[in-house]
């Protein structure tokens, strides 16, 4: 089981709100302790006071009244009772007792220093006692404990000697104070409670904002190394962040671009010696070595002219608009009818595509000179779809082994049959091809089909790419 | 007489070699290497065809190409190295008459000046209609920087090289009756033999991607005996 949320806004107000209550809880603690504390003395003191000045009514009537008068004090909380036996002092009062050592204080300040006073404190009630937790008590929401018993209060047995010898005894229970959890505090918590959530999520919106933009941007890098740089703002660590990763695409950039433009250099510089070489072939006397010159640069030529072609950002020569799909493989299977070689074409198109014509044009050209080059025939199938266009040239040929399959969209890279046959093919095609595809937003694909030959996929999405 | 052509390229070693190819093929060949030798060598002589490279030293070959079209219609040939398609586009619309990327087969090279010439010689430029970007004709409009047609609901309509050809010639010469052979010279640079149904074919293929009627066509008319007709008024914008 996850202990921590997954996300950074769930961890901090996990933090955040556990770190408040446990600060609420333990101030909320002291705060009633103290509170209870200071009433309970206040209750204890009353109590003393009250029983010494029955003790000092009681001293002056004569033993006869007493009773009487006695019964009109029996009330609970305090049961007066005038024939119990003498009970032992026992030891002194603990200092940690306060409350008793605090209650025969006040009543030997009351009654005199030489009153005999026994003050004992009891766990329970006792029996007879029925007064104890009566309706003299004030119910309440928690009752607060003070090392007492139980709770309902500490109990005591107070036991004063008269003058003329008779004892007194007093059964009391000091109300515990019940220190409720006001409702205050718990509004109070609440709206702590509530302030973090939405501090919390504030913050975290406020922090990760720029972080959920740096992993958008990562996300994006892969698609355009050329995006807009990043704002270098905010906080020091996600301004260090955005600087770093600026700088990562940059270097990326350069270097890419460094590479192109190597590439690009080289390959047009190529053709003027290529151009050269092809005049000086012409003036070769012998036909057959001649004839080999100009095959052999003739095949230099197509790698210069398809690596120019596969460098090249197609997207931003041509701007995308609406084109009638079927029109251009139409017009592309007349010129394939011009020089000699048949395309057919089943399905229909109706609805126009949005994309860049010159460039389709040739991803599609590359898949047919591919399909015709090692498949004989070619044949286009069209899917119209709501969503996506899906074109498929399909060949006759012997299709391709798995590991072919793999490395058929590598730059340069020739299948078997097309080096040994002399096929000729720069193994360039298919990368343009899908270069171009996924500058639409699509994809293209290769796969053998069930019987013979080859499938090249191309998908095309129908929503308008920027 | 021999046609006289003069090459205009910066690389020396091009020039020669391609002067004397272009001899051994029976023409007569002169090399310049940037725009200002090739006005002095124009002033002095006069020549049937100019091979013109893009890529020169000082005025650049399409600069020196519109330059050209003002003072002369002398046919061009537009050499570049760069291969891409705007190229061969402006080339087209400063005036070239044809245009082939380096490195480029010698042999081709030859095939399209005799092309080119014969051409020429064959029909007059329409040099307004040639140098057009865009030609608005019975709700379409051919764009010959795209090389294709757009549909007055702006979708693009492409045309297949021969189709674009044909259709192009057949722009430039509205309410003219083309016969066979000269559509088949104006776009193949060759003349059509009595049983070739090339041209018939491409119209009848630019017909269908047109919408206009097979049977009865309204925009490109059949004229028995004779040829085709764009029979809807053009209106070209450059």
């Amino acid at each position: 089981m996850r202990i921590l949320p997954e996300s950074l806004f769930g961890r901090l107000v996990v933090v955040l709100l556990g770190g408040l209550l446990l600060a609420q809880l333990a101030s909320a603690y002291i705060n009633l302790t103290e509170r209870g504390q200071l009433l309970y003395r206040a209750g204890g003191m009353r109590l003393a006071q009250q029983i010494s000045d029955i003790v000092r009514l009681l001293e002056s009537l004569p033993p006869a009244e007493r009773r009487k008068v006695a019964a009109v004090f029996n009330a609970p909380p305090l049961i007066v009772s005038l024939d119990r036996v003498a009970l032992a002092n026992d030891a002194a009062p603990a200092e940690s007792d306060l409350p008793r050592s605090m209650f025969s204080t006040v009543l030997r300040y009351a009654l005199g220093d030489d009153a005999k006073i026994v003050v004992l404190r009891r766990g329970a009630p006792p029996a007879g006692a029925s007064g104890a937790g009566g309706p003299g008590l004030r119910k309440g929401m928690m009752p607060h404990r003070m090392g007492d018993a139980g709770p309902g209060g500490a109990f005591f047995v107070i036991q004063v000697a008269l003058r003329d010898g008779a004892l007194v005894t007093f059964d009391s229970q000091l109300a515990p104070q019940e220190a409720a959890l006001p409702w205050r505090v718990g509004l109070t918590l609440l709206v702590l409670l509530l302030t973090v959530v939405v501090l919390s999520l504030v913050a975290v919106r406020w922090m990760t904002g720029p972080l959920s933009l740096l992993a958008r941007a990562a996300e994006e890098l892969g698609e355009n190394i050329h995006n807009p740089p990043l704002a270098e703002s905010g906080p020091t660590e996600v301004r260090r962040a955005a600087r770093a990763f600026n700088t990562m695409q940059r270097r990326l950039a350069q270097y890419l671009s460094d590479r192109t433009r190597i590439l690009t250099a080289m390959s047009h510089d190529l053709k003027t010696p290529i151009t050269r070489m092809r005049l000086r072939a012409e003036a070769l006397d012998d036909e057959a070595l001649r004839a080999k010159f100009v095959h052999d640069l003739a095949e230099m030529e197509a790698m210069v002219t398809q690596t120019l072609e596969f460098m090249r950002d197609t997207s931003a020569s041509e701007p995308a608009q609406p084109v009638d799909l079927l029109a251009l493989i139409e017009s592309l299977r007349g010129d394939y009818a011009d020089m000699g070689k048949a395309v057919a074409v089943e399905g229909a198109i109706r609805q126009p595509v949005h994309v860049r014509p010159h460039a389709l044009r040739r991803c599609l050209a590359n898949l047919l000179d591919n399909a015709i080059r090692y498949g004989e025939r070619a044949t286009i199938r069209l899917e119209d779809g709501a969503r996506e266009v899906v074109v498929r040239v399909l060949d006759e040929g012997p299709g391709m082994s798995a590991e072919e399959l793999a490395k058929a969209f590598e730059p340069f890279y020739r299948g078997e049959a097309s080096r040994s046959r002399e096929t000729g093919g720069t193994g360039l095609g298919l990368g343009i091809a899908r270069n171009i595809a996924r500058a639409h937003g699509g994809d293209v694909t290769l796969q053998n089909r069930a019987d013979r030959g080859l499938e090249a996929t191309l998908v095309l999405p129908r929503a308008a790419q920027s | 007489m021999d046609d006289h052509i003069l090459v205009v390229d910066d690389d020396a070693e091009i020039r020669n070699l391609l002067c004397d190819y272009l001899r051994s093929n029976g023409y007569r060949a002169s090399a310049v290497a940037d725009g200002k030798a090739m006005w002095a060598a124009l002033g002095r002589a006069r020549y049937d065809l100019l091979v013109l490279d893009v890529m020169l030293p000082g005025e650049d070959g399409l600069t020196l190409c519109r330059k050209l079209r003002v003072e002369t219609d002398t046919p061009v040939i537009m050499l570049t190295a760069r291969g891409e398609e705007t190229d061969r586009i402006v080339g087209l619309e400063m005036g070239a008459d044809d245009y082939l990327a380096k490195p480029f087969s010698p042999r081709e090279l030859v095939a399209r000046i005799r092309s080119v010439l014969r051409r020429h010689r064959t029909l007059p430029r329409n040099l307004k209609a040639d140098s057009a970007q865009r030609v608005r004709f019975a709700g379409w409009t051919l764009d010959t920087v795209a090389r294709h047609l757009v549909s007055a609901q702006g979708v693009v309509t492409s045309l297949s090289g021969s189709e674009y050809e044909v259709l192009r010639v057949l722009l430039s010469h509205p309410n003219q009756v083309l016969t066979r052979d000269q559509l088949m010279l104006l776009t193949k640079g060759r003349e059509a033999d009595p049983l070739d149904r090339t041209i018939d074919l491409q119209v009848s293929r630019l017909r269908h991607r047109l919408g206009d009627d097979l049977a009865e066509p309204r925009i490109i008319k059949t004229v028995r005996g004779q040829g085709y007709l764009l029979a809807v008024p053009v209106e070209l914008e450059r």
